[in-house]
């Protein structure tokens, strides 16, 4: 009732605005998505599942704007089930509220939803995607993922107030940024939890072309005052401040000097676990990068970090997907045909689930991981309690007919979790990298021909009382080809291999390891094969049919969980 | 309180922030933030500042009384036979604000959609899953879907994807509507799909063309999914493509379950100077549960695994309208299809192999579907013929299914399934399975008189009494066992439809089947039907149905002013063999608790119907309507006793009893209204509809009451 209450009044809000304002237009996006997918497995072998679902849905956008002063956003959703006829399975819905402005021709502000990021260490929404390098085929899959979960490169998605300008000087320096937010990221059950918010801000000196200094904070606090009786109090602000120093003096060349270093200070009172204690931590990630502005453009990075085992900074932590198990729902076949064994999540899940599986909201707990995804950095950069190197190369020829990248992580841990016996650390390499190559460019082609490949090797070991050794193997390789204009025929293929073992650390609600660890097993291989196409009316209108075999293939003795699973997927686009 | 309102001030920041931001406001020379973020915030492209949404629709507000003096005992609570109703909506999901928004900001591309907004005023419709506690709604409603075409060398293309409903048709055999015979309604009763403009000139367009107005997308079957249509192919050809899944394909509601029963479809088309060849394709084909289970059967020592749970609604046809003289012109359309479950195959297929490697399939049965039509031109006579095989189940077209209960659920029968039509009394132009049949058309104009007449003569294939399969639903609800010979007394039955009060009778209940005082109403879309068991317990015929209607329509002045009077008389009768025209005894009436005196024929429905349109001023016509109905069946059908109960063995068998007496219903349904169109857009309609309902022998059979509607509808 709420929602519907809310509709009627933030259209009437809208539809009001839209009277006064200078200039009224719409947004959208749209789009037909059906998929039929049967799987067969080994518990039940005289059975398979089927299942047949999909949607079309709308999210049609109305913005009104005042002589570009102020504009007033409302995104409503509309959608009608696959398999839903004659408003059946029907529903309406608000997807986005926000209203934009401008003060004084000087200040910019935003009020409703936003989204924000500021640094690997403050606030980043990092892309736990284990390949950068993704072929088309599964790129328009994960489009719709990161759409429907709302993740925007980086940002996170939240409610509240965002405001900045930019401040030129003549001077002394060359700009001033200066930004101020503020978010509930937690409402108050009126009862026993408070309010929790975020807010910070930033402070960024532009002194010159050679030299950037920017000054960042973020805080996340409990208001107990919401509530009669709090039984939370959590409190954490993360001080950091980052650089570039640039120098290119050199014809050809630029080098600079980059980093981030700053420290956090937690604070957690909770009855229910009996925790009432502070923590202070620091990181610091600094390094040299080095670019060739040659005929090819190539960029070599290196970086050291240590981050701190109590550092906390939930904003940069926070895992987008959620992987444990007693947590999230797979919609499509939770449990082999038997109806009760529970099946393991695959690439094709995590790459196509759109509900269910994503996590939209800024955790202050370490949330649980599945290694054979990401063992080095679960928590992306700020991942506490890593310390080591980090080498980059990166390639592109001027015609962008190559491009490449790699990259290797050589980390260990500062304090041994998990082994409270031998105290042995655990120790990290990753290496992971792709190319992109523009056939059609090569060989001049009127059409394009693209092939993209990338791969991932992550090996995390130790020794002494609880050792460790799990080595885990991600490829993609795709291929793109226009055959007729505007027809693109799409093959990708996905790989994984996992093996070895591992012993997840279990925290307590202040993100402590405990003496405790669970053992983790695993030999696993994992692929998808994509064949499919798609046709483009407009540079947002498309519509794409994929065919997607998985087979998914668990080695461990006495185990019933392979399974293989053909999907068929529809899908037609429509955006403006 | 505050204090923890205003700890974030005090932190030292938080100042720092501040201080900063005031330096900077005295401070700087030039803003950088003078315009707005030309790039949308979600989507992250540029936006278009599109602003050609074009929005039409209309509100209609329909307030509904009723009062029922006699209850009528459909056997449970909640639904509309208490004594008093009263809402806003005829519980079909008709809109109290409906908005069809439409875009195309790239040529040749173009997004549609209709928003539904209702308020029932507390009281759910039969689709309440939309709904809020108050009776509250907004949704997309039937049309939602993207097009975009192309244009090429090889033809051009034009892609729909959607749903909402795809509104589509193939042919009458694959993928038509149930509903593209030409149901009748009467023009007494608003139907919610009427359009703007004067109702006078409704009622004028219904003396000179004869057809009630319909919506645009009857006559074509409801879809969701993608479509495909390609013209100017190379060799002159035309090709659609369709695939998805039909309304039918798992019901209206399989999302909830994600059941995989889809359809594909398609048809290739070759027009030849005024003649046109086609080839139709439609399956509808899956499974009705998520796990499907392979079946063993052990065959000479080998374990053969069955595909048993696989369901498919098969048809394919050669469809064919030539031009044969410049006067007539042969619409015929022949081919084969077939319904394939569990329950009906011609067993496994051959080269079977054993084990779980070796899934095997049943093979089809495989029915014959014929139809004609010959049209003369300046010849009032049009002809038609047809003949569709007994299991030929296609929800999609236009193929009435009357033969399968079992067609929407393998395992086993519901009351929901209100998609089958055992023993069905056609009505004029109905196609149906398991029947053979003849219709004829005349329509004639004598001066200011319009006559329009029709005669249909059919025949079953066979006589489905004895197949256990059918028959379940109602014997499970009055029979204490489940035997062979109990069920066997469920399965010669005949089903018919009410003409006079249908609506009114269709809110009753909703969607429902094996309902009312005796089991035996069954009701769907704005339709009721009934359905009654043959009692003989030797079967050596096949039930023929005889039908006859006649139209007069006549127009005159009456005081300055324009009026039209419409008497609708229909005959239809049900026999154990051929018979040339239908029996019709409407006398008696007169005769009460009489039943039918012949034995050949098992059932007779007359209907007479006499409506008139006084346009009494420009924007003001008056309607006024009497209808008359009559069912009566012979001793050979279901009899009640003399306390008015259906009268069955201790088995619950259903029996023929010399003390029994059989079906007489008399119905009658008389009214006035007013139709004010108060603008060009704008109508205000009121009606007043009394009816009465009565069974001489069933005599739980029976409702007395009144409805009282008056509907607001504006366009814009």
């Amino acid at each position: 009732m709420r929602k519907k209450v809310l509709f009627v009044s933030m259209l009437s809000l809208v539809m009001n605005v839209c009277v006064q304002a200078q200039n009224t237009y719409f947004t959208g996006h749209g789009r037909s998505l059906f998929t039929y997918d049967d799987i067969t497995d080994e518990v039940q072998t005289d059975s398979k599942q089927a299942a047949s679902s999909g949607y079309t849905m709308y999210d049609f956008g109305v913005h009104a704007e005042n002589k570009g002063l102020v504009r007033a956003s409302a995104i409503m959703r509309i959608r009608n089930e696959f398999g839903g006829f004659y408003a059946d399975g029907a529903s309406m819905d608000i997807r986005q509220v926000q209203i934009e402005g401008i003060i004084a021709n000087r200040v910019k502000y935003e009020v409703g939803d936003m989204y924000l990021s500021q640094t690997p260490y403050t606030i980043w929404n990092f892309d736990e995607s284990f390949i950068k390098y993704e072929s088309d085929i599964f790129g328009i899959r994960r489009n719709i993922v990161n759409y429907e979960n709302y993740f925007i490169d980086n940002k996170w998605r939240m409610q509240g107030v965002n405001a900045y300008t930019t401040l030129e000087f003549m001077k002394g320096i060359k700009s001033l940024y200066i930004q101020g937010y503020g978010s509930r990221i937690l409402p108050s059950d009126l009862l026993e939890t408070p309010d929790r918010f975020l807010y910070g801000g930033k402070l960024g000196i532009v002194q010159s072309s050679a030299f950037k200094l920017s000054g960042n904070v973020v805080g996340i606090s409990d208001f107990t005052g919401t509530v009669p009786a709090a039984n939370v109090d959590f409190e954490n602000t993360v001080y950091t401040g980052d650089f570039k120093y640039t120098y290119d003096k050199i014809a050809g060349y630029s080098f600079a000097l980059l980093g981030e270093a700053g420290f956090s200070e937690t604070s957690l009172r909770e009855d229910v676990s009996s925790i009432d204690k502070t923590k202070q931590d620091y990181f610091y990630d600094a390094g040299l990068q080095i670019q060739a502005h040659k005929k090819v453009q190539s960029i070599f990075t290196f970086k050291y970090r240590d981050v701190g085992p109590y550092f906390t900074s939930p904003a940069a932590q926070t895992r987008r997907i959620i992987e444990n198990s007693t947590e999230y729902a797979l919609e499509v076949f939770p449990n082999f045909s038997d109806g009760t064994s529970l099946r393991s999540m695959t690439l094709l899940d995590r790459m196509s689930q759109e509900t269910g599986l994503y996590n939209g909201s800024i955790s202050p707990l370490l949330l649980p991981y599945l290694p054979q995804y990401n063992s080095a950095e679960p928590y992306g950069k700020a991942t506490p309690n890593r310390t080591g190197s980090t080498v980059a190369l990166g390639f592109a020829d001027s015609a962008r007919i190559v491009s490449l990248n790699a990259e290797a992580n050589m980390l260990s841990e500062i304090f041994a979790e998990g082994d409270t016996t031998t105290s042995k650390l655990r120790s990290f390499t990753c290496v992971q990298g792709g190319l992109t190559y523009q056939a059609g460019k090569q060989f001049g082609l009127p059409k394009d021909v693209t092939l993209k490949c990338g791969g991932k090797l992550e090996q995390t070991q130790r020794d002494g009382a609880v050792p460790i050794d799990l080595q885990c193997i991600t490829a993609d390789v795709g291929v793109s080809v226009e055959t007729i204009k505007n027809l693109h025929l799409l093959v990708g293929l996905k790989y994984l291999q996992a093996n070895g073992n591992e012993a997840l650390v279990v925290r307590n609600r202040f993100n402590e390891a405990t003496s405790g660890v669970t053992k983790f097993t695993i030999d696993s291989q994992e692929q998808l094969l994509g064949l499919g196409f798609k046709y483009a009316f407009a540079n947002t209108v498309f519509l794409s049919t994929q065919y997607i075999l998985g087979t998914y293939t668990d080695n461990t003795a006495n185990n019933k969980n392979s399974f293989d699973t053909r999907q068929w997927f529809v899908n037609f686009n429509y955006s403006f | 309180m505050k204090h923890y309102y205003l700890k974030i001030f005090c932190k030292p920041y938080v100042s720092f922030i501040l201080f900063f931001w005031g330096i900077g406001t005295y401070s700087a020379h030039a803003q950088l933030e003078s315009s707005l973020d030309e790039r949308d915030s979600v989507l992250q492209v540029q936006k278009l500042k599109y602003s050609g949404v074009r929005f039409s629709g209309y509100t209609r507000t329909w307030f509904f009384h009723r009062y029922l003096q006699a209850d009528y005992e459909l056997g449970d609570v909640g639904r509309l036979t208490n004594p008093r109703n009263i809402s806003l909506g005829d519980g079909y999901d008709q809109p109290i604000l409906h908005i069809q928004m439409e875009a195309s900001p790239f040529p040749a591309t173009k997004l549609s959609s209709e928003i539904a907004f209702d308020n029932r005023i507390l009281r759910g419709g039969a689709f309440n899953n939309t709904v809020d506690d108050n009776g509250r709604m907004a949704a997309p409603w039937y049309l939602f879907n993207f097009t975009s075409e192309t244009f090429t060398n090889f033809g051009s293309f034009k892609f729909t994807a959607g749903g909402g409903v795809n509104w589509f048709r193939l042919s009458p055999f694959t993928m038509g509507s149930a509903n593209d015979y030409n149901t009748r309604d009467d023009m007494f009763e608003r139907l919610p799909w009427e359009g703007q403009g004067n109702d006078f000139d409704r009622y004028m367009a219904y003396y000179q063309r004869g057809d009630t107005p319909r919506e645009q997308r009857q006559g074509t079957s409801a879809t969701q999914g993608i479509i495909v249509e390609a013209s100017g192919l190379p060799g002159g050809l035309n090709a659609s493509f369709l695939a998805g899944k039909a309304s039918g394909s798992g019901g209206f509601q399989s999302y909830n379950t994600k059941k995989p029963m889809n359809m594909v479809g398609g048809k290739l088309e070759k027009i030849i100077s005024s003649h046109s060849l086609a080839v139709n394709y439609m399956n509808q084909f899956g499974y009705e549960k998520n796990v499907i289970t392979y079946t063993p059967i052990i065959q000479n020592g080998d374990t053969l695994y069955v595909d048993d749970l696989r369901m498919s609604q098969m048809g394919t046809t050669l469809e064919a309208k030539l031009q044969l003289t410049e006067r007539i012109k042969l619409n015929t359309e022949i081919g084969a299809g077939s319904y394939l479950s569990s329950g009906y195959n011609e067993g496994i297929k051959e080269n079977h192999k054993a084990g779980l490697a070796n899934v095997n399939t049943y093979k089809r049965t495989w029915e014959e579907l014929l139809f004609a039509e010959v049209n003369i031109t300046d010849f009032p006579l049009r002809f038609q013929a047809y003949r569709v095989g007994v299991n030929y189940v296609n929800f999609a077209s236009t193929v009435q299914n009357t033969s399968i209960e079992q067609s929407s659920d393998t395992e086993g029968q519901n009351l929901a399934n209100t998609a089958c039509y055992t023993g069905l009394l056609p009505t004029i132009g109905q196609i149906t399975n398991n029947k053979q049949g003849i219709t004829l058309f005349f329509a004639k104009k004598v001066g200011n008189l319009k006559v329009k007449a029709g005669y249909a003569n059919s025949q079953e294939l066979v006589n489905l009494a004895g197949d256990l399969r059918n028959g379940g639903p109602r014997a499970q609800i009055l029979a204490k066992s489940q035997d062979s010979l109990t069920l066997a007394s469920y399965t010669n039955t005949i089903t018919f439809q009410h003409t006079l009060n249908n609506l009114a009778r269709s809110r009753f209940g909703f969607w429902e089947r094996y309902v009312g005082p005796y089991n035996r109403i069954h009701n769907n879309f704005r339709r009721s039907y009934e359905i009654i068991s043959i009692t003989d317990t030797v079967v050596d015929y096949k039930k023929s149905f005889v039908s006859f209607d006649l139209e007069l329509k006549y127009k005159t002045i009456v005081l300055n002013r324009p009026v039209i009077f419409v008497n609708y008389t229909q005959f239809s009768s049900v026999h154990d063999k051929l018979t040339l025209l239908p029996r019709a005894y409407p006398v008696t009436i007169l005769a009460r608790e009489q039943s039918l005196p012949d034995t050949n024929t098992f059932f007779q429905l007359f209907y007479n119907e006499f409506t008139v349109f006084y346009n009494v001023q420009r924007r003001i016509t008056l309607v006024g309507l009497f209808g008359y109905e009559a069912a009566l069946a012979n001793m050979r059908t279901e009899l009640a006793d003399a306390d008015g109960n259906l009268i069955t063995d201790a088995h619950g068998r259903i029996i023929y009893s010399s003390k029994g007496k059989p079906m007489h219903q008399v119905d009658f349904g008389y009214g006035i209204g007013l139709d004010y169109n108060f603008h060009d857009r704008a109508s205000l309609h009121v009606r007043q509809r009394w009816y009465n309902h009565k069974d001489y022998n069933f005599t739980k059979d029976k409702f007395v009451g009144n409805e009282f509607t008056v509907e607001l509808k504006m366009f814009f």
